[in-house]
């Protein structure tokens, strides 16, 4: 054995050393650390949040959000839409290629849509066509009952895209933002065949990046710049890195080190940086509830109970102690800050609408909790609180919140593994739960529909129908003002009549950018980042 | 003993079976669904379950997996990595693993063999004490503690070694986790070879060796390693099979793509074909080392049968 | 008078012990070879110490171990005349000297070991999670003890068919990976002590078992097992009253590798939902939450890490103490 180990030891450490030492030009590369990985390259596969940021340097799209988060056309031209609200015709710019030189044309959006429509594909993303924007046939298709040519998109000429919805859609252009919406060569898939979206040679770029060293669920991700992009003499960098990271400590080193340029940054280094200009954050993208089971929860099903519940949360200490005050803000009502409409009307007039419900007044909570008692009959009250295993911090202070406000009360928080958790939701096997949400479009609609009688997500099956029909009757408004007054009302049904819902509070993501980078981009969730124009000054 | 090892295979061939039908059995009985994209509708996953064959009973599936991997097809991953074949996943990220893994084993098995027979020739004294109580800090520690510790002081105050790893330059960006995993292994090395020692050194033919004059080092190579190695190896193999899999906080640290966080995240996210196989190759891995253990120790120790029965 | 074919009595006792030579019982002369190093008593003095402590410990600071106050979250410790309860904290813009007490007026109070993220005194926690740990250490040596043990040296001794099968049972149940079987667990059991006792059960054993084997393969066919054997000792007294005695040092060396692994499955059953109730805690959970922010609070980490490593240094010390005084080899 002693031999063996010394014949080892020198072949080892030789097969280490033939690696060969590369050193890339740090000047323009931007180094990137985010959490999470990618699940898939295939763009419309892309239905989870880590996925679509790595794709999104190689994805062109019809529109884009700038750095303010507006939309800003990227490879469409122009666009108009019907007068119903339902047929819109979008013409591409000129000179439109892949990474390999082909064209990209209207019929390759064309076979992007049917991609992911075809149940064939499995695509996660079909939840884009079929439940969020109505585009025509796309439940039928993905059902099996029609053929996927059917669907309401063709091409009408090689720069000319139209889309035929089946009701108005005000957020169709968010939608077309998304990584799984940017186009694909068919000629191109069918060539590569199960191998598709694999490798470096079996990826297509048809944004700014080219993908240069990728393998299936790596950590890491090279891109360089792509010469056919459409704009790209203004794409800056020759190249980035985006490597996934989920050690807050170790990030913070590399970024003091200057190792990466961008890090995620959170738990108490957040309090730290405080004063800190590089620090950027949104808190608007996701939210979190605290659901109950309306059909087997005898003590939910009562409103005093509910708002006892609401008044015992001190959501301010819960955002700061769990959040550290940073991409995360206390939720007071079922829609977060920060939406506004196309005439740039702000959704929420007043953050503090619900505060006889989601206040913090711990004796109000008790009056309402001694009231639900009695009504149920009940002397004491013990809840299980069924939640996945990583909001582990968040329920040890809620638990410690309602025990020491509501008396007689036992909360038994349940950690589950994820997939076990969304079984428990969607079989109703829960009497609380927590239930997280992220939004796919900035919209107040995108939380609103959650609660909404025709909803896959509706898990506490909360119902009201005046509220449904306020959503209903919503999607069908064209006018942005007089539509998110109905959202309104709808939040009012909901918030202030049945106090169906906890909310608790909203988060995002938030960075830390380097000053020598400029002009990246944060989407509304605070979780993407567009660095199609970014830029980094070279260090001396 | 040729007999025994033959016996030995083909017992370890039913028992590899025998892992994956246990597995697939237990995977089936895992709470939840590979799909855990909570925007995905009920309808769409039922959709993906039929894409995928899930929809058909355990035993029809075992025996078309089953067949699939005599052709040499492991399966896809459903949902870490969207139908990507499970060798391609693990093929980038074996070799990782095992550079990573075995480099950690050879140098903390190398320095607990110094450390245990330091302290076995000087038992009793400080610097018996002294080891042990540094293999007890080893074995308290978690490596990743340890890693943490090492990336603040080495790479990033020093600055002496890159903070992440990287595989264009593997030796230099490897050295910090490949200390941060042998610590482990060095303790508990030292501490079973300096037990092993000391009793080797209290025996009769030790004493007999002594009385005649031969010299410490003599004893050592002559009588101390040969008799002490068996119980060592077998601890060696023992910690190889866990280094290989569950170092995932480490590989978070230093950004290793290996294979401790593919079997949790796959297990969590149940991915049952990437659980299968991990869990399979796992199997393997332990089966055969077990086996060359069994082998060793005749080799090692003739006196050592295994086959007969006493 | 004098008759050489008797002795020579003077006294009647004399005949019956001679005192100065006979010794004292095994179980005296053991005590007394025990107490006869520092070392030992050393180590037992300690474990008497953090026995105490996890006992009275909690109690102690006058802080409750679950209290949380979040305004006082990630305090440093502060200790009359040694500690001030300031702290150096590396900033993005630079390093930040606080002193959270001033800041929060507190002149009069004192966290000996600071307080965690959700304003906790880590005093009353460390030592609270002492306790469980001491448990689950008993727990997991046990099990090595009862299953590994037995497990291991029947399979190595008897050999053949029972070895063979016996092995195969080890591959198997080894190779399911751990996080499978406690996720599996999750769905029967509730979570607390006795489920993190079930789980070291179905975990904990193969490792001393295949060790054990090893040993007794090892010295199955020495010389004295041989001259038993040939003396017609049965199969179970050559087992557990010949073989076993030689082979304790590496056994209670897997013991002690044993234990910081059971405590730390501990915390990741916690992880699964499995491990103890919320807001209870271990040093396992105290080490594992102090890693998270250890760069910038490091005395988050150090207290229940240092307490650790004390336990396995007194459990170690006491082991080997025992080990050596009753050593059927050193008695000798």
């Amino acid at each position: 054995m002693r031999k063996l180990l010394f014949v080892l030891l020198p072949v080892l450490l030789l097969a280490c050393g033939c690696g060969a030492r590369e050193k890339g030009d740090d000047g323009e590369e931007l180094n990137i650390m985010l959490n999470g990985n990618p699940t898939t390259m295939d763009a419309q596969l892309a239905s989870d949040s880590a996925s679509a940021q790595y794709l999104s340097p190689i994805s062109g799209r019809l529109f884009r959000y700038d750095e303010d988060k507006k939309i800003v056309p990227e490879l469409a031209e122009s666009y108009e839409v019907s007068e119903d609200g339902c047929v819109y015709t979008f013409k591409l710019r000129d000179g439109l290629h892949y990474s390999n030189g082909e064209d990209i044309t209207a019929e390759d959006f064309v076979y992007t849509f049917r991609r992911i429509v075809d149940p064939v594909t499995a695509s996660g993303c079909v939840y884009l066509f079929d439940e969020l924007c109505h585009l025509k046939n796309a439940k039928e298709i993905n059902n099996g009952k029609l053929a996927v040519e059917e669907l309401g998109t063709y091409a009408q000429d090689d720069s000319t895209l139209i889309m035929q919805l089946e009701q108005p859609c005000a957020y169709l252009m968010n939608i077309l933002t998304m990584a799984p919406c940017s186009p694909c060569s068919r000629s191109f898939v069918m060539q590569c065949g199960r191998e598709y979206a694999t490798s470096p040679e079996t990826l297509l770029s048809s944004g700014p990046y080219i993908v240069d060293r990728y393998e299936p669920l790596t950590i890491q991700v090279h891109y360089t710049k792509n010469p056919e992009y459409v704009d790209a003499d203004r794409v800056k960098l020759s190249g980035l890195t985006i490597r996934e990271l989920s050690n807050l400590q170790q990030a913070m080193m590399c970024y003091q080190s200057k190792v990466a340029d961008v890090i995620p940054i959170g738990g108490e280094y957040a309090v730290l940086s405080k004063e800190d200009p590089n620090i950027f954050s949104c808190a608007g993208g996701t939210t979190l509830y605290i659901i109950g089971n309306n059909e087997s929860c005898s003590a939910w099903q009562n409103r005093n109970i509910r708002i006892a519940l609401s008044l015992a949360i001190d959501r301010d200490s819960i955002v700061s102690g769990v959040m550290y005050n940073c991409g995360a803000s206390v939720l007071g009502g079922i829609v977060p800050d920060g939406y506004s409409g196309p005439d740039g009307e702000e959704y929420i007039k007043d953050p503090d609408r619900y505060k006889e419900i989601c206040g913090y007044d711990p004796e109000k909570a008790r009056e309402y909790w001694k009231k639900g008692l009695e009504e149920l009959s009940a002397k004491s009250l013990t809840l299980e609180l069924v939640t996945p295993s990583s909001s582990l911090k968040f329920v040890e202070i809620l638990k410690d919140q309602w025990e020491r406000a509501l008396p007689s009360f036992t909360i038994k928080p349940r950690l589950v593994t994820f997939p076990q958790y969304l079984s428990m939701l969607n079989k109703q096997d829960f009497e609380l739960a927590c239930f997280g949400w992220g939004a796919d479009y900035p919209d107040p609609n995108a939380f609103l529909e959650l609660f909404s009688g025709a909803s896959s997500v509706n898990n506490s099956k909360y119902s009201n129908d005046r509220y449904d029909s306020l959503l209903e009757k919503a999607s069908l408004e064209p006018d942005p003002g007089r539509r998110f007054k109905l959202l309104r009302q709808a939040e009012d049904i909901i918030m202030l009549d049945d106090a169906g819902v906890i909310p608790v509070y909203s988060s995002g993501g938030s960075f830390m950018i380097s000053e020598r980078v400029k002009h990246v981009g944060i989407d509304f969730t605070g979780m993407h980042l567009d660095l199609t124009f970014a830029q980094k000054e070279s260090t001396p | 003993m040729k007999k025994y090892i033959i016996k030995k295979l083909v017992l370890s061939v039913v028992t590899l079976l025998l892992i994956i039908f246990i597995l697939f059995l237990l995977m089936n009985l895992m709470p939840g669904s590979p799909f855990n994209n909570p925007k995905l509708t009920p309808e769409q996953k039922e959709i993906l379950i039929q894409s995928y064959g899930l929809d058909k009973p355990v035993l029809q599936r075992f025996f078309i997996y089953l067949g699939n991997m005599f052709k040499g097809d492991f399966g896809v991953s459903y949902s870490l990595s969207v139908n990507t074949p499970v060798l391609t996943l693990i093929r980038s990220r074996l070799p990782v693993s095992l550079l990573i893994g075995i480099s950690a084993m050879l140098l903390g098995s190398a320095a607990g063999l110094i450390v245990g027979f330091l302290a076995a020739f000087h038992q009793g004294k400080a610097a018996d004490i002294v080891c042990m109580i540094l293999s007890v800090i080893g074995i308290s520690v978690p490596s990743y503690i340890i890693a943490i510790a090492l990336s603040y002081f080495v790479g990033f105050r020093l600055k002496w070694l890159p903070l992440l790893y990287d595989f264009r330059n593997p030796v230099l960006s490897g050295i910090m986790p490949v200390l941060a995993l042998s610590v482990m292994v060095m303790s508990v090395i030292a501490r079973f070879t300096r037990d092993e020692a000391v009793s080797v050194l209290k025996s009769d033919y030790v004493m007999f060796a002594r009385s005649q004059g031969m010299s410490g080092r003599t004893i050592l190579f002559h009588y101390v390693i040969r008799n002490s190695i068996m119980q060592v190896i077998t601890v060696m193999t023992l910690l190889l099979v866990g280094l290989l899999t569950g170092s995932l906080v480490t590989e978070q640290i230093f950004s290793i793509p290996g294979i401790g966080f593919l079997l949790s995240s796959a297990i969590s996210a149940n991915d049952y074909n990437v659980v299968i196989t991990l869990s399979f190759m796992y199997a393997a891995i332990y089966v055969v080392a077990r086996l060359i253990l069994d082998i060793l120790y005749g080799i090692i120790d003739p006196r050592v049968r295994l086959g007969g029965e006493r | 008078m004098n008759n050489d074919f008797q002795f020579h009595v003077h006294q009647a006792e004399s005949l019956v012990i001679d005192r100065s030579f006979a010794g004292d019982s095994f179980f005296k002369a053991g005590v007394k070879r025990f107490f006869a190093r520092k070392s030992n008593v050393f180590g037992l003095v300690l474990l008497c110490l953090l026995i105490i402590m996890s006992i009275i410990g909690p109690h102690l600071s006058g802080w409750n171990y679950s209290e949380q106050h979040l305004d006082r979250a990630n305090m440093a410790p502060r200790i009359p005349g040694i500690l001030s309860g300031e702290e150096n904290l590396p900033g993005t813009n630079g390093s930040i000297r606080v002193n959270r007490y001033e800041q929060l007026g507190l002149t009069d109070t004192y966290y000996y070991f600071g307080t965690d993220e959700l304003g906790r005194d880590l005093f009353s926690r460390c030592f609270q999670g002492l306790r469980v740990s001491v448990l689950i250490a008993l727990a997991a040596a046990l099990i090595d003890l009862v299953i590994g043990i037995n497990y291991g040296m029947i399979s190595g001794y008897f050999g053949g068919k029972v070895d063979l099968c016996m092995q195969q049972i080890i591959d198997i149940a080894g190779s399911i990976p751990t996080l499978v079987v406690v996720t599996l667990l999750m769905l029967v059991l509730k979570p607390g002590i006795g489920t993190i006792i079930f789980a070291l059960m179905l975990t904990g054993w193969m490792e001393m078992s295949i060790i054990a084997r090893t040993q007794v393969l090892k010295l199955k066919e020495e010389e004295f097992v041989l001259a038993s054997r040939t003396l017609g000792a049965g199969r179970f007294f050559i087992l557990f009253k010949e073989i076993l005695p030689n082979i304790t040092g590496a056994l209670i060396t897997e013991i002690m590798v044993s234990i910081p692994s059971a405590i730390f499955l501990e915390t990741f059953l916690s992880f699964v939902g499995l491990g103890l109730p919320i807001g209870s805690c271990s040093l396992g959970s105290l080490i594992s939450s102090g890693f998270d922010s250890c760069l910038l609070h490091p005395y988050k980490l150090f207290p229940s890490m240092i307490v650790l490593i004390l336990l396995m240094i007194a459990c170690n010390l006491v082991a080997d103490g025992l080990r050596e005084a009753f050593d059927t080899r050193s008695v000798r």
